[in-house]
């Protein structure tokens, strides 16, 4: 037996040794002679030379705290890098994607022992938030690189700034928009929601307004349960539906985040105390009665996480409407929805608004070449920019890409046409202030609005008035602590 | 006179006993001195500070003032609730479970043993991610497997269990059970250590399966099963990973699943708090600690040393 | 075995009966087993089939236990699917055109010359046609979309050598535990095990600067040097296993002139090997499994990730893919299921009084 063991381990360490030999420069120990065969192809697919490389600055470009972590693009982004790093031979690009899950808890061990990525993005305003005073002024480095930002919309150099400093050009904006699938609407009959702010919908044969309650009462017919009844029939039974009429497409994990469709506010009062805004408060009982009252039309958290959903409610096939941002065109199931186009967002109380995301990317300001870093920024979001507004779905900021953006678009989604001017329309409806704006004690606040909205999606017996004034309870306490 | 060389002769040995023990315990020290100390001292430091990770320039004493947020802190509480909940469910079946597995795939009636140990033992290897993939869709109440087996058999509507939080810690647990494999391996070895000869006296002496277990399978394991007890305490105490994973990070639903580490992970990373992360910390490394001293000192009750004490 | 005890012809009947009570215990067990082992595999069938499933199948409310898809039918250049729709006499397969709430476009296969017609009735209670359509490309596709082959060879070089390590240095520190009588030995051991307990989340940080420190950072060397210096997991299981061995054979070796490391070697390592191979296995599998540290560790190195880090892009919160990441971690574990099945045949009672001669 003991032979065995040791005939057995030392085959063991044999293979490792195989092994190990097999991967050229990439064993144990950092060899950056070896950067070379590093390169060979694996399976088909290349193994990037990440070891450094002795006559170039290396920058870092930290991925994953918004978008770029699907696997769809990564090797797109991975082909970004390879192409910058060949059109100069001053700068290395390194690319470094972790999960959004954990691409935040990584970078904070990360910046802690000191080894900070240069450029962190693509990210949102609401992303930046947690790395409060991490990130550099660009200002300084625009004036002395002459950088030309005339072509952008002065309102979206404004909408970047966190706390007056300019931590991010305006890369790419998401207005949002009503994501819809015509074969739905067809197989129950009903006209498709407008693609013009304040033109009407047309409900058994009648004008009615778009707003909320229009939404509410569409999508509760296109709730349907196994039985072929809708959510307004009688017989309906909530307990078996197969298709939902309406969600919050990934806008819904934070009450902060939908309730800005209905009311844009900003939600502290003048005392410092939690506050909610009476709209806001309206979105949030709409939401929960699209849950659980007794017409519901809007998946739960357990329906989400059912294999019939698998955590993308549009691209399931199996909901009617999606109210979500641009960046949504990544990840439609073309398949199982062939026949989908955009309309504008309801409004509340006759007013529309479109809730914007703004993604950037931002240079950390640990970095030891802001030049070169800086220098790899520009072609971010200049010659390269094409490339990644392709692969975040990402409308430019800048009015002249604007077209070829959307022709790109539309050839991923052909034959299916989408009118993309929708998302143009809803720009000057964009919310003031913005749903993402620092809140006191943001970690701690931001968390808080996730939690409240994950109660409300799995817990259904809420008497909804308590617990929206528990809650704004608790997060004036939490404002409390940061003073 | 001879009294003295003896005892100088008994000095000898234990000397060179002693030698000997810390050569063999070198290793160790020597990775404990390396690797470990250094850290953890850092850790104490911590939690004698108001250290943020993101600006570790910015660090000052904090003093007490740490330990001191601990008794009017709700959230604390909370944490020991779930986690000291969870314990109590878990540990018995962390033991229980994968001794009652060994005993199975050790049985001499069982055919094809081989297959069942490797299918047994398969779901521990299952990366957690996946894991916790997979037993999400098995317990979703609307399309899982666990529901529809409840209904069909039982004809009951199975609970909503990991947006419930009555049974989110039950699913927690079920899910842990999956996952024995380990622990079973280890029973399995301990069993291979129950001499076959001392089973064929008992038999001889007409003891039935149970005695047999009680008074021979028993005892001989129990060292092992001191180990599991140990393990599973300490285990279940720091439950991490597969509740970060469950609740998003935030102890979904509404904070039933806001497990001690949990707290403590969020509070030293989410909210840059490291000072008070490493206090909590070791508010649990110590009760953690007194615990299995505690555990360690039953240990002439009831485990059974063949090579002595 | 059992058919052929079954089978032996022209045996005397009682003989016969003695064979079945003998055997009764063997199916006894052995249905036992395979009810609870039925019950442990469920998640794994469930884990197998969906690795066999497109992620339509997997939202597919008809395809919820096998991988199939809607049989289809094409009329006129485009696909419709079949249902088993009532008609006046009897039951039609026909093709879903234009579904509607209340009634329905169908076109019949039988005689498309036909044409569309329209059925009453909601076409959500009729029975779909589904045929098995179980799909083998998330195997590729995933191994390819994480290059699963580059994390495999990273994990196996980093849980080997940790193995090694692990095996070689825990050994001797448990040896040390079990058999020496060194002053203050159960502080040792007391401090031994409190390395376990101290959270590691707080330990992470200053673990990770002292690593950097001495330039380990983007290397394996975290992951693996640390094993060779022995850890308590492993170290308290063997010694919990080496003092259940009787002192008496090691007292002879001594009293024959027998060093310390012959008496490690020749007597206590044979009597183990059950407690080696498992500690050898905990600790190769811990390696594959190992996620945070790894992650934080090889920042920056993509080229030296390992199995769990790929693992985690399949958990994406804005993109679940489960057949994807089923059928990688079907591959992730087939791997290590080899070498248990391999080495598990060590696991055989009263190895250790056969194995050594009195």
């Amino acid at each position: 037996m003991k032979k065995h063991l040791l005939i057995l381990l030392s085959l063991l360490v044999v293979a490792s040794f195989v092994l190990a030999a097999c991967g050229g420069g990439t064993a144990a120990t950092p060899a950056p002679a070896d950067s070379g065969s590093g390169a060979e192809s694996d399976g088909g697919v290349m193994v990037e030379p990440e070891v450094a490389q002795a006559d170039r600055v290396q920058i870092y470009w930290y991925i994953g705290l918004g978008a770029g972590a699907q696997p769809q693009q990564i090797p797109l982004q991975r082909d970004f890098v390879e192409k910058f790093n060949a059109s100069q031979n001053r700068v290395q690009l390194i690319m470094i994607v972790v999960d959004n899950q954990f691409a935040r808890d990584n970078l904070t061990a990360q910046i802690a022992a000191g080894n900070a990525p240069d450029i962190v993005g693509p990210v949102g305003t609401e992303g930046r938030g947690f790395f409060p005073g991490a990130f550099l002024d660009l200002q300084p480095l625009v004036d002395q690189f002459n950088y030309d930002t005339s072509d952008i919309d002065p309102a979206f150099l404004e909408f970047y700034k966190d706390q007056g400093e300019l931590i991010g050009l305006p890369f790419a904006i998401f207005p949002s928009a009503v994501f819809y699938n015509r074969a739905l609407f067809d197989e129950a009959g009903l006209a498709y929601p407008p693609h013009e702010v304040g033109e009407a919908y047309v409900l058994d044969g009648e004008e009615v307004e778009w707003s909320f309650d229009t939404l509410a009462e569409v999508a509760r017919r296109l709730t349907v349960d196994a039985n072929g009844n809708d959510a307004t029939s009688a017989a309906f039974d909530s307990s078996n539906i197969v298709q939902y009429g309406f969600d919050f497409q990934w806008t819904k994990d934070s009450p902060r985040w939908f309730s800005a469709y209905f009311e844009p506010y900003y939600p502290v009062a003048a005392n410092g105390t939690a506050d909610l805004s009476s709209g806001q408060v309206d979105a949030i009982k709409w939401y929960y009665d699209a849950m659980w009252g007794s017409q519901p039309f809007l998946p739960t958290q357990a329906a989400m996480d059912s294999d019939l959903i698998s955590g993308n409610s549009f691209s399931s096939g199996k909901v009617a409407m999606g109210l979500t941002h641009l960046w949504y065109t990544c990840c439609i199931d073309q398949t199982a929805v062939p026949n989908w186009d955009v309309a504008v967002v309801p409004s509340y109380n006759g007013v529309t608004t479109a809730k914007m995301h703004g993604d950037t990317f931002a240079i950390m300001n640990t970095t030891q070449h802001p030049e070169a870093a800086f220098e790899v920024y520009s072609y971010m979001l200049g010659e390269g920019s094409a490339e990644l507004y392709a692969i975040y779905g990402g409308l430019p900021a800048r009015t002249s890409q604007q077209q070829a953006f959307f022709d790109g678009l539309s050839d991923n989604f052909a034959p299916n046409q989408v009118d993309w001017d929708v998302f143009l329309k809803m720009i000057p409806y964009l919310e003031v202030p913005g749903h993402e704006l620092v809140l006191p004690n943001i970690a701690k606040s931001h968390d808080a609005f996730l939690q409240f909205g994950s109660d409300l999606r799995s817990n259904p017996g809420l008497d909804i008035d308590a617990r929206i004034s528990q809650f704004l309870t608790d997060l004036t306490a939490i404002y409390q602590e940061a003073e | 006179m001879a009294d003295k060389t003896q005892k100088t002769s008994g000095n000898n040995i234990q000397k060179r006993e002693t030698r000997w023990g810390l050569l063999f315990l070198s290793p160790w020290l020597l990775g404990f001195l390396i690797f470990t100390l250094l850290p953890t001292l850092a850790s104490l430091a911590f939690s004698f500070t108001n250290y943020n990770p993101l600006h570790p320039d910015q660090i000052s004493f904090a003093g007490f003032s740490n330990y001191a947020r601990l008794f009017t802190d709700p959230f604390f509480r909370q944490a020991i609730g779930v986690t000291l909940r969870f314990v109590l469910i878990s540990v018995p079946f962390a033991i229980i479970i994968p001794l009652g597995l060994a005993l199975l795939v050790n049985s001499e009636h069982l055919l094809g043993k081989n297959i069942y140990r490797t299918l047994f033992f398969m779901p521990s290897m299952i990366p957690v991610v996946v894991n916790v993939m997979v037993w999400r869709g098995i317990m979703n109440s609307e399309t899982g497997w666990l529901n529809r087996m409840l209904s069909f058999v039982f004809g009951i509507d199975g609970p909503n269990w990991f947006q419930d939080e009555r049974w989110v810690l039950p699913a927690l647990t079920l899910m842990g059970v999956w996952g024995v494999g380990n622990a079973m391996i280890i029973m399995l070895a301990g069993l291979q250590n129950v001499p076959t000869e001392l089973y064929d006296a008992s038999k001889v002496d007409g003891a039935t399966g149970i005695q047999r277990f009680r008074h021979v399978t028993l005892p001989i394991i129990s060292p092992i099963i001191f180990y599991q007890l140990v393990l599973a305490l300490i285990g279940s105490f720091q439950y991490f990973t597969q509740a970060y994973i469950v609740s998003n990070g935030r102890g979904d639903p509404n904070g039933s699943t806001m497990f001690y580490n949990l707290y403590l992970y969020r509070t030293a990373f989410n909210f840059l708090d490291m000072g008070y992360g490493a206090t909590l910390a070791w508010v649990m490394f110590v009760a953690v600690l007194l615990i299995t001293i505690f555990l360690f000192r039953t240990q002439q009750r009831w485990v059974y040393y063949a090579g002595g004490d | 075995m059992a058919s052929q005890t079954l089978g032996a012809p022209a045996k005397p009947r009682f003989q016969a009966r003695l064979r079945l009570r003998k055997l009764l215990p063997y199916i006894g067990i052995s249905t036992v087993g395979l009810v609870i082992l039925l019950l442990f595999l469920a998640p794994l069938g469930y884990m197998s089939l969906t690795a066999f499933k497109t992620i339509i199948q997997v939202r597919d409310p008809h395809s919820q236990w096998l991988p199939s898809s809607p049989v289809n039918y094409t009329y006129e250049g485009a696909e419709y699917p079949l249902l088993m729709v009532p008609t006046d006499d009897d039951v039609r397969e026909l093709a879903l055109v234009k579904p509607g709430r209340e009634e329905s476009d169908y076109v019949d296969p039988q005689n498309p010359e036909l044409g569309v017609f329209t059925v009453v009735g909601r076409w959500r209670t009729f029975d779909p046609v589904y045929e098995l359509n179980p799909t083998t490309d998330n195997f590729p596709t995933s191994w390819e979309q994480v290059n699963l082959g580059r994390l495999f060879r990273n994990t196996i070089i980093i849980a080997t050598l940790g193995t090694i390590g692990t095996l070689l240095s825990s050994v001797l520190v448990a040896y040390g535990f079990a058999r020496f009588r060194v002053p203050g030995i159960s502080i040792l051991f007391l401090l031994l095990i409190s390395t376990i307990i101290l959270p590691r989340q707080v330990t992470l940080i200053p673990t990770y600067i002292f690593f950097r420190t001495i330039g380990w950072g983007g290397t394996w060397l975290p992951l693996i040097v640390p094993h060779f210096f022995a850890n308590a997991y492993n170290v308290f299981l063997l010694r919990q296993y080496f003092r259940s061995i009787p002192r008496d054979l090691d007292e002879a070796a001594t009293l024959d002139g027998a060093s310390p490391w012959q008496v490690l070697w020749h007597v206590i390592l044979p009597q183990s090997i059950p407690a080696l191979i498992a500690v050898g296995l905990f600790h190769f599998f811990f390696a594959w499994n190992d996620f945070f540290e790894p992650l934080v560790y090889l920042q920056g190195r993509e080229d030296l990730y390992t199995i769990s880090i790929g693992m985690t892009q399949f958990n994406n919160i804005f993109n679940t893919q489960p057949g994807l990441a089923m059928a990688a971690s079907m591959m992730a574990i087939a791997l290590p299921l080899i070498m248990f099945f391999l080495a598990q045949k060590v696991f055989v009672q009263g190895i250790v009084v056969t194995g050594v001669e009195k």
